[in-house]
C-alpha cells in the first residue's frame, strides 16, 4: 500500500478482523487509521453492514466509512477449508479481533488455544455482549440490549418518560474503543515479554464503566441514579434553553465566574446579590428558579441576539449542532475534521478524521471501503502461500470469493 | 506518569492507565481537585473522587508559582507520559509547554485533553463536556423527536475522550519504544464525540439526510424498540432479523404475522414500523413483566429490562464477572467500584487503593523521586509551594 506520509504509530502491526457490523470492525478500524495493516475477513455474501444505513449508487455509505483503510478478504468460516485458511493467516498476524458469540470460534477450531498453537504470541481481542464467561455469556450481544443492562439506558432521557437511545451505535463504539485500548496494552506486554494473551471485552461492561459516580453513591447511600433530562444534576446554571426563533442552546454558568458573566450578559447583575443564587450550593437548591429566569431572557431573544450578547461577555454556551451545522462550522474546517476521500465507486466522500491527533504519527484515511473480496487473491497468495491453482479450486468450491478474476 | 488534570476527562485517562499498572502521580492544588466537591458524600468523604483517584499517588504542588513549575520540570525527567487538560496555552504560560518539556525529556509523551483541541478558532473556549457534546452532534440525536434534546445522566463525552486519550497514549508509547521519540497527543472533547457520528456523516454528505432524535426506537430496524408492560416495567425487544423476528412472533403466539406481506421481510417491517410496534405494544401492555419475561425467554427472544443501579447490584452476571469490586478505604472501610475493563488474560487490571486525601503522598513522592529532604520539604510547605495531608503517612498511601 502506498503511503504518502511519514511513519505510523502502528507500522508493522498486522491485524486479522473476524468481526461483523460495528464493535469489532470499529476496533480494527481505529488500529487501521494509525497504520496497522488490517485484513477484514468477510462472509462470501458480505458483512451485514453492507446492507445498513443510507445507500448511494448502490453502495452502503456506512460500509464505505467503517471499512476504510482495510484489506478485504472473503472466506467462508463455516467450512473446514476456510478455517484452515484463517489459521494459516493467523501465523502471519499480531492481533486477531473478533466479535462472534462466545463459543463460536471454538466450534470452528479457531479458539484462543487453537490460535495460540499456530502463533504462540498472538493477541486475541474478543468482543461480545456479556463477556466470555458468566451466566449470560451465551446470549446474543446487541449494543442496545447490553446498554440497557449496563444501566446507561435508564439514565438517558427525561424523568417520568420512557428512556431513550442516543441515535447512533453508542455502546458498540465505546466497546470498540476499549478493545483498541486493550489491544495496545496487550501489544506492549508482548513487545516486552514475547507473550500473547486474550482481551475479553464485553459491551455491557464497557458501558457500565462510565457510570462510576452512580456506583459509589448507590453502594454507600443507596441512591438509585435517575435521568435528569437536558440538565446536569447538582449544577446550575447548566441546562438547555429555547430562543424566540426556536433554537436550543445549552448554557453552562455554574461556577462563580461563569455565573457572573451570564447574569452580566443578561443585564441582571442584581442576581449576584440574590441569596438564592449567590453561591454554587444555593443555585443548585434553587435551580428551577434560576433556570426560569434564564429561560425568560433567552425566550424573548433570537439566537443571533443571544449569540452577540454571550460572545461579548464570554459566556459558555453552544447551540445544539446537527450534522448540517457540523459541515458548515469553521472550527471543524480549520481542524480538518472532515477529510474528503477519493473513491472509485462513488467519486468521493467526507468522513470523520482519525482522533486523537498524534503530532508525529497522526492517523490517516488512505482509502474507503471496497467491494467484497477485493484483496482475497493477494492475501491468500502472499500471506497464506496458496498457489493460484489451489485458489481457483477454493473459489469454485465457494470457500473464498475473489472480486476480480485475473 | 504525571497527571496535571482536573475533574474528569484527563483524570479518567490517567486512571485507565493506572488500573493497568502505570505509576500515576496526580498533581493537585492545595484546595484539591474540584471533583472533590462534586457528587454525593458519605461521612464527609466525596465518593466520586475516591473512585476516580484510585490507584494514583496524590501530591500537592502549586503550578502557578515558578518554584512549583520547577518541581514539575524535575518530575518530568522521571516520567514517560504527562496528561493534562488545561485550556490550551495555559501550560505554555507556565513554561511547561511541549517545547520546554521535550527539551528536558525528549521521549516525553504529552497527552493534551481540551474542549476544542490545541488549534482552530474555538481552541480558547472553555472545554465543558456537555457543551462540546452539543457541538460534536451527539446531543442533537439524544431524546424524543417531539421533545428538546435530552442527555444521559453521566459524563459521557468526558469518558469517551479520556478513553481516546488513553488509546492515543498507548500508540505514542509504542512509537517511542521503537524510535525513542516522544510526541503530543491532541485530544478534543468535541472531536471524540463527533467520531461516533460516523454513519450520519456519510449519509448527510451524499444524500443530505439530517439525522434527528428517534426516542427509544431505531427507524432502520424493526422490531427494535421499548415497550411498556401492564405493571409499568419497560422492556427493550430486538427482533429485527429474520430468525429473531420469527421467535418474537411465536412468543406472542402470532405466527400469522410471519405470513403478512407488510411484515415478513426486513424492508417491509421498516416501512410499516409503527404498525408493527403497535402490535407488539398491545401484546406487552396486556401482560405483567413476569409473564412477558416467561413468554419471551421460552422462545429465546432477544430482550431486556432497563436496569437501574439497584438491578445491577443484585444481578448474577455482574456478580459472576466480579464487575463490582469492594476496595479497602482508610476512611470508609471499603467502597464499591467498577472493575477495570477490558479484561486482559495475562495482565488484567487491578485496583490497588481508593482515592485519599489531598496531599496524601506529597512527602513520599518528592523524597523518592526527587530526593527532597525533610528540611527542604518543610521549606516548600512553609512557602505554600507544596502541601501534605494533615495526618500524612510518610511512606505514602500507595499499597505495595
Amino acid at each position: 500500500m502506498n503511503k504518502p506520509h511519514g511513519p505510523d504509530a502502528l507500522d508493522g502491526v498486522r491485524v486479522l478482523e473476524l468481526g461483523t457490523t460495528i464493535a469489532g470492525p470499529f476496533c480494527a478500524r481505529l488500529l487501521a487509521d494509525f497504520g496497522a495493516e488490517v485484513i477484514k475477513v468477510e462472509a462470501l455474501d458480505g458483512d451485514p453492514l453492507r446492507l445498513a444505513g443510507r445507500h448511494f449508487d448502490g453502495h452502503s455509505l456506512y460500509a464505505k466509512s467503517l471499512m476504510r483503510n482495510k484489506k478485504l478478504a472473503a472466506i467462508d468460516l463455516r467450512s473446514p477449508d476456510g478455517q484452515d485458511l484463517v489459521r494459516r493467516l493467523v501465523r502471519k498476524c499480531d492481533v486477531v479481533v473478533e466479535n462472534f458469540r462466545p463459543g463460536t470460534l471454538e466450534k470452528w477450531g479457531l479458539g484462543y488455544s487453537d490460535l495460540k498453537k499456530v502463533k504462540p504470541d498472538i493477541v486475541m481481542v474478543r468482543i461480545s455482549g456479556y463477556g466470555q464467561d458468566g451466566p449470560y455469556s451465551a446470549r446474543p450481544g446487541y449494543g442496545v440490549i447490553s446498554e440497557a443492562m449496563s444501566g446507561l439506558r435508564y439514565l438517558n432521557g427525561e424523568p417520568g418518560r420512557p428512556p431513550v437511545r442516543v441515535n447512533l451505535a453508542l455502546t458498540d463504539y465505546i466497546t470498540g474503543l476499549y478493545a483498541a485500548f486493550g489491544t495496545m496494552l496487550a501489544l506492549r506486554h508482548r513487545d516486552r515479554t514475547g507473550k500473547g494473551q486474550y482481551v475479553d471485552t464485553a459491551l455491557y461492561e464497557c458501558a457500565f464503566s462510565f457510570l462510576e459516580s452512580h456506583i459509589v453513591s448507590y453502594d454507600k447511600l443507596a441512591v438509585v441514579a435517575q435521568p435528569t433530562g437536558p440538565a446536569l444534576a447538582n449544577s446550575a446554571v447548566n441546562n438547555l434553553f429555547l430562543t424566540s426563533d426556536g433554537i436550543h442552546v445549552h448554557i453552562q454558568g455554574s461556577q462563580t465566574n461563569g455565573f457572573r458573566r451570564l447574569v452580566v450578559a443578561m443585564g441582571q447583575e442584581n442576581l449576584l446579590d440574590d441569596t438564592r443564587f449567590n453561591t454554587r450550593r444555593e443555585r443548585v437548591k434553587h435551580a428551577r428558579e434560576i433556570d426560569a429566569i434564564v429561560q425568560e431572557w433567552v425566550g424573548t431573544r433570537t439566537y443571533a441576539e443571544l449569540q452577540r450578547s454571550f460572545m461579548a461577555h464570554d459566556v459558555t454556551f453552544a447551540p445544539i449542532y446537527n450534522v448540517a451545522d457540523i459541515f458548515s462550522d469553521p472550527h471543524y474546517e480549520a481542524r480538518g475534521m472532515l477529510p474528503r476521500v477519493e473513491d472509485p465507486d462513488i467519486g468521493d466522500l467526507a468522513v470523520p478524521a482519525p482522533v486523537p491527533r498524534l503530532s508525529d504519527t497522526p492517523g490517516h484515511v488512505r482509502h474507503l471501503g471496497h467491494e467484497i473480496g477485493c484483496d482475497t487473491r493477494s492475501i491468500l497468495m502472499d500471506l497464506a502461500e496458496i498457489s493460484s491453482e489451489k485458489l481457483a479450486q477454493l473459489e469454485s468450491d465457494s470457500i473464498v470469493r475473489c472480486a476480480n478474476k485475473t | 506518569m504525571l497527571e496535571l488534570g482536573t475533574t474528569i476527562a484527563g483524570p479518567f485517562c490517567a486512571r485507565l492507565l493506572a488500573d493497568f499498572g502505570a505509576d500515576v502521580i496526580k498533581v493537585e492544588s492545595a484546595e484539591g481537585d474540584p471533583s472533590r466537591l462534586s457528587g454525593k458524600r458519605y461521612r464527609n468523604k466525596p465518593l466520586y473522587a475516591a473512585s476516580m483517584m484510585r490507584n494514583k499517588r496524590l501530591i500537592v504542588i502549586d503550578l502557578r508559582t515558578p518554584e512549583g513549575q520547577d518541581l514539575i520540570r524535575r518530575l518530568v525527567k522521571k516520567v514517560d507520559v504527562l496528561v493534562e487538560n488545561f485550556r490550551p496555552g495555559t501550560l505554555e504560560k507556565w513554561n511547561l509547554g511541549y517545547d520546554a518539556l521535550s527539551a528536558i525529556n525528549p521521549g516525553l509523551i504529552l497527552v493534551r485533553v481540551s474542549g476544542y483541541g490545541q488549534s482552530g478558532p474555538y481552541s480558547q473556549r472553555p472545554g465543558y463536556g456537555v457543551v462540546c457534546e452539543a457541538v460534536g452532534g451527539l446531543r442533537h440525536v439524544t431524546g424524543d423527536p417531539d421533545r428538546p434534546p435530552a442527555r444521559a445522566n453521566i459524563a459521557l463525552t468526558d469518558c469517551i475522550t479520556g478513553l481516546y486519550a488513553a488509546f492515543g497514549t498507548m500508540m505514542a508509547l509504542k512509537h517511542r519504544d521503537r524510535t525513542g521519540q516522544g510526541q503530543v497527543v491532541d485530544t478534543a472533547l468535541y472531536e471524540c464525540a463527533f467520531s461516533f457520528m460516523e454513519a450520519h456523516v456519510a449519509a448527510y454528505e451524499k444524500t443530505g439526510y439530517i439525522v434527528g432524535r428517534e426516542g427509544a426506537g431505531h427507524s432502520g430496524s424493526v422490531v427494535n424498540n421499548l415497550f411498556k408492560t401492564r405493571d409499568g416495567d419497560y422492556v427493550h425487544i430486538q427482533g429485527s432479523q429474520t430468525n429473531s423476528f420469527r421467535r418474537l412472533c411465536l412468543a406472542m403466539k402470532r405466527p400469522d404475522i410471519l405470513e403478512n406481506p407488510k411484515f415478513n421481510t426486513r424492508p417491509e417491517r421498516v416501512k410499516n414500523g409503527d404498525e408493527m410496534d403497535a402490535i407488539v405494544q398491545e401484546w406487552v401492555g396486556a401482560r405483567d413483566y413476569a409473564e412477558v419475561e416467561k413468554a419471551l425467554s421460552a422462545e429465546d427472544v432477544v430482550f431486556t429490562r432497563i436496569y437501574t443501579m439497584a438491578d445491577i447490584f443484585r444481578d448474577p452476571h455482574f456478580k459472576a464477572r466480579k464487575m463490582i469490586r469492594d476496595v479497602p478505604d482508610e476512611e470508609l472501610g471499603s467502597i464499591a467500584m467498577v472493575a477495570p475493563v477490558p479484561r486482559l488474560s495475562a495482565t488484567p487490571g487491578d485496583i490497588y487503593s481508593s482515592g485519599g486525601r489531598t496531599g496524601r503522598d506529597t512527602a513520599a513522592v518528592l523524597s523518592e523521586e526527587l530526593g527532597i529532604t525533610n528540611g527542604e520539604l518543610d521549606e516548600l510547605i512553609k512557602k505554600g509551594i507544596v502541601a501534605i495531608a494533615a495526618d500524612s503517612n510518610p511512606k505514602g498511601g500507595f499499597a505495595p
